[in-house]
């Protein structure tokens, strides 16, 4: 009797599932004018668009990573923002400033008639709340950016005055930053630190209405956005797709219209289709190989030289990145307006490098172990590269993949002889990067353990320089004396590895990362 | 009663199965190298903010004074916070959890399904054509690596024919089973081809026993002696097996869910490890032993369903 019931049992499950899918089919056709298919001439009201991990903290003040980062833009506006282009600040919720004579006070006048997401009116409150709650938090990661602020005020409205501690040259990009984008002080007092982790209300072109965590993102239009006409489409969703083939498979498929953060292979593959069209924005993300000079041969400046000499970074851009990388001449990112122009990019000598190692005493090579992290297509091609080059001088790379965490780990405790390092910029000036270079103790010489002489002094006169061309000069300066401690070997650029349905136009990405989606729009293609 | 008495005394050889789990998992994860804060702020936060981080999250205690806290947690059903999504873990584990059971309930359905007939059939036409065809099935199924076929289904069904939703799992019960249609048949295949070969032997060796000749010179038909005394019978180890291959299926779920873009129980971990969110790690693993021991509870009851001859006792 028992056995029947199973026999039955199992018989409904087949016709129900037959059912299911052959209705699936119908469905699934019947979708897709709606979806964006040729039927409808008018833009699209959602556009889909897949990433690989989902955000995890939303609290402009307290987040880290990338994934939060990138999408604050949606929602979140300040005095001034970097342009889309990333090479410069630009006015946003100000219209104009002044700065005092001696440097240390910003005065800020506001546009007029400014609205939160909520509808309610943009207040000196709120500005004054906004600050002082990301100034009180020292401990968070990105203090940084409000660390040089005294105090601000709000006289009015539509005035704020910023109030510093001693005159720097990153004020405005560092006002540009998240930590000082207005939020709504009643939504911060009504849901606290707690709920702040799940968003906040701020001025941006959209505002979060739901978040299935780890899931996806639901983005709605905000009705007061002081740019008329702007944001374009009615709702954007993020939806998490970790893995990089069902990203493009779904690209493919219609299911998502954008797909951000590919490997470069995928983009590479996707060249070829005719539905989508392959977007690599230029991005501050680096590449370069960093020397940790506690190894034995390392120590000897002689080895660095001969490795650097050694290097072809032309060739291993191309063939690693697929040919969409910028080969680097710096370790800073090849975007930056500050890139000594007298350093070229590394030319490969093989002839040279063996005479120089074995000058150092190293005629028969030795044998290295160079880091990276596992999973990174870009980092495994490198190290692969890096190998077959060195070798040509006798020195034997054995490659170490190590998951994030561990890879994480070795890198503060300097267990590693050569690491494939990365960098990216979170601000539109190079006074970030360049903390991290120069001061030893942050990162114990940028995962060198070598200390450039002099390069702290002369960062601490760059950050205080108002003069552009003295600036750039300063920072000259301190790249030479890097590039002669052949400490890095710099490698590449990376672009942000998007790619969009034809019918979509105006997604941007800046260098910096931030989605800047007020102006995207899907249309029948 | 005896059935009752049965399943009381299972439950309580779990408690300490559950024990000895808890103890390895709490001890695998603090064993995992990296450090959670850096895994949470970013390899380039700086020294001061990592150090206020373990501070607040108590990672500066000793594994010991850990250990107490987390074994107090468990005691008031509190499975702690997740470090990565800022959210009770319980809460975590229930929005996950469905997504888990419904996948592996349907990838087993479609390994029955597929699984049974084909392996009788298999049987009963021993060395013939069609048993010949099934078993290069079974073959090809066994040697295909799932993530593989995957992305084939992926591709085939949902790209160029556009059958199947390829998008997640959906917000109605229709979108759930459109969407892990395919996931479950990445599944089911491999195991369908497992159940099949076993199946097949089984009929085999149960349609030479006496008792199969002796309900045939009963008189009975081919299809009732082929239901009630072959398949029958040749289901009692089968039914080992699939309960073994329902536990490989919810490993499985790892590779599936993360190719399908499914928010289950097998991503969540895999993220769960990467960013060292202990005890979300802890949480999921602790839900999937108790899975196991409750899928090993009710395959011994069903031995006693299959065949009446064996007493739960």
């Amino acid at each position: 009797m028992n056995f029947k019931k199973l026999v039955c049992l199992a018989l409904a499950l087949v016709t129900a599932l037959s059912l299911t899918a052959c209705g699936g089919s119908e469905t699934e056709e019947a979708q897709q004018p709606a979806d964006g298919g040729a039927a409808d001439a008018a833009p699209a009201d959602t556009i889909v668009i897949g990433r690989a991990y989902d955000s995890d903290n939303l609290d402009p003040v307290v987040q880290v990573g990338n994934y939060n980062i990138w999408i604050l833009d949606l929602m979140l506006e300040g005095l001034v923002q970097c342009t889309d282009d990333g090479s410069a600040v630009e006015p946003c919720l100000a219209t104009d400033w002044t700065v005092s004579d001696d440097g240390l006070t910003y005065t800020f006048n506001l546009k007029e008639g400014l609205c939160f997401s909520d509808g309610t009116p943009v207040t000196g409150e709120d500005w004054v709340f906004s600050f002082e709650r990301a100034m009180s938090m020292p401990d968070e990661s990105w203090y940084f950016t409000v660390e040089n602020i005294a105090s601000v005020e709000a006289p009015d409205d539509t005035t704020f005055i910023v109030h510093l501690k001693e005159v720097s040259a990153a004020t405005l990009p560092n006002l540009s930053m998240w930590t000082c984008g207005v939020q709504s002080k009643a939504y911060y007092e009504q849901v606290g630190d707690e709920g702040y982790v799940n968003g906040f209300i701020g001025t941006g072109p959209y505002m979060l209405t739901d978040w299935s965590k780890g899931e996806s993102m639901t983005f709605e239009a905000n009705p007061y956005y002081h740019i008329e006409g702007q944001p374009v489409t009615k709702n954007i969703l993020m939806r998490v797709i970790a893995d990089d083939n069902s990203r493009v498979m779904q690209l493919q498929s219609g299911d998502i219209d954008v797909a951000i953060n590919l490997s470069m292979d995928s983009l590479y593959q996707l060249e070829s289709d005719d539905r989508v069209v392959v977007d690599p924005s230029t991005s501050c993300e680096t590449r370069f190989l960093a020397l940790n000079t506690s190894n034995e041969y390392l120590s000897n400046p002689k080895v660095r030289q001969a490795l650097s000499m050694a290097t072809d970074p032309t060739t291993i851009t191309s063939v690693a990145t697929y040919g969409y990388g910028e080969v680097a001449s710096t370790v800073l990112p090849t975007v930056s307006a500050y890139i000594d122009p007298s350093i070229p990019v590394n030319q490969q000598d093989l002839e040279g490098a063996k005479k120089l190692l074995a000058e150092a005493g190293y005629p028969d090579g030795f044998s290295l172990d160079l880091m990276i992290c596992s999973g990174k297509t870009v980092e495994e091609s490198i190290a692969t590269l890096v190998k077959e080059q060195w070798a040509q001088i006798g020195v034997d790379v054995r490659i170490c993949s190590y998951e994030k965490v561990t890879y994480t780990d070795n890198l503060y405790g300097l267990n590693f002889d050569v690491v494939v390092d990365y960098w990216t910029d979170d601000i539109c000036d190079p006074s970030e990067f360049m903390e991290y270079l120069c001061d030893f103790d942050l990162c114990s010489g940028f995962d060198t353990n070598y200390k450039v002489e002099g390069i702290e002094e002369l960062n601490d006169q760059a950050s205080r320089e108002l003069d552009e061309t003295a600036r750039k000069e300063l920072y000259y300066e301190i790249q030479q004396r890097i590039a002669d401690a052949y400490i890095y070997i710099p490698i590449c650029t990376i672009p942000y590895a998007n790619a969009e349905s034809v019918n979509i136009s105006n997604f941007v990405q800046t260098p910096l990362g931030n989605l800047r989606l007020a102006t995207m729009t899907k249309t029948a293609g | 009663m005896e059935k009752l008495n049965y399943i009381l005394k299972r439950i309580l050889q779990m408690i300490p199965v559950l024990i000895i789990g808890i103890l390895l998992v709490f001890a695998l994860v603090r064993f995992l190298p990296g450090d959670t804060a850096t895994a949470i702020l970013g390899d380039k936060a700086r020294p001061e903010v990592l150090a206020a981080y373990r501070e607040k999250m108590g990672l500066n205690d000793s594994i010991f004074k850990q250990f107490i806290v987390y074994c107090q947690s468990l005691v008031r059903l509190d499975l702690g916070d997740s470090t990565q999504y800022n959210m009770p873990v319980a809460t975590l584990l229930a929005s996950r959890m469905k997504v888990t059971v419904l996948l592996t309930l349907m990838a087993t359905a479609m390994t029955v399904v597929i699984g049974l007939p084909l392996g009788y059939l298999s049987g009963i036409r021993k060395d013939r054509l069609t048993d010949q065809g099934i078993r290069s099935f079974a073959l090809l199924g066994l040697s295909l690596p799932t993530f593989w076929v995957g992305l084939m289904l992926m591709l085939i069904f949902g790209v160029q024919l556009r059958w199947f939703s390829i998008s997640g799992w959906g917000e109605t019960w229709i979108d759930h089973v459109k969407g892990l249609f395919l996931p479950a048949l990445t599944e089911a295949i491999f195991a369908a081809s497992v159940i099949i070969r076993n199946v097949r032997n089984n009929v085999v060796d149960v349609r030479g026993q006496d008792y199969v000749d002796f309900a045939r010179c009963k008189g009975l038909g081919g299809f009732r002696v082929g239901c009630m005394h072959v398949l029958r019978n040749a289901m009692i180890p089968t039914a080992t097996l699939l309960s073994i291959r329902i536990i490989s299926m919810l490993g499985g779920t790892v590779i599936v869910e993360n190719i399908y873009s499914l928010q289950g129980m097998g991503a969540l971990l895999v993220g769960a490890v990467s960013s060292r969110d202990y005890a979300v790690v802890q949480g999921a693993v602790l839900a999937f032993i108790l899975v196991v021991l409750a899928i090993n509870l009710l395959t011994d009851i069903l031995y006693s369903v299959l065949d009446p001859r064996i007493a739960l006792k």
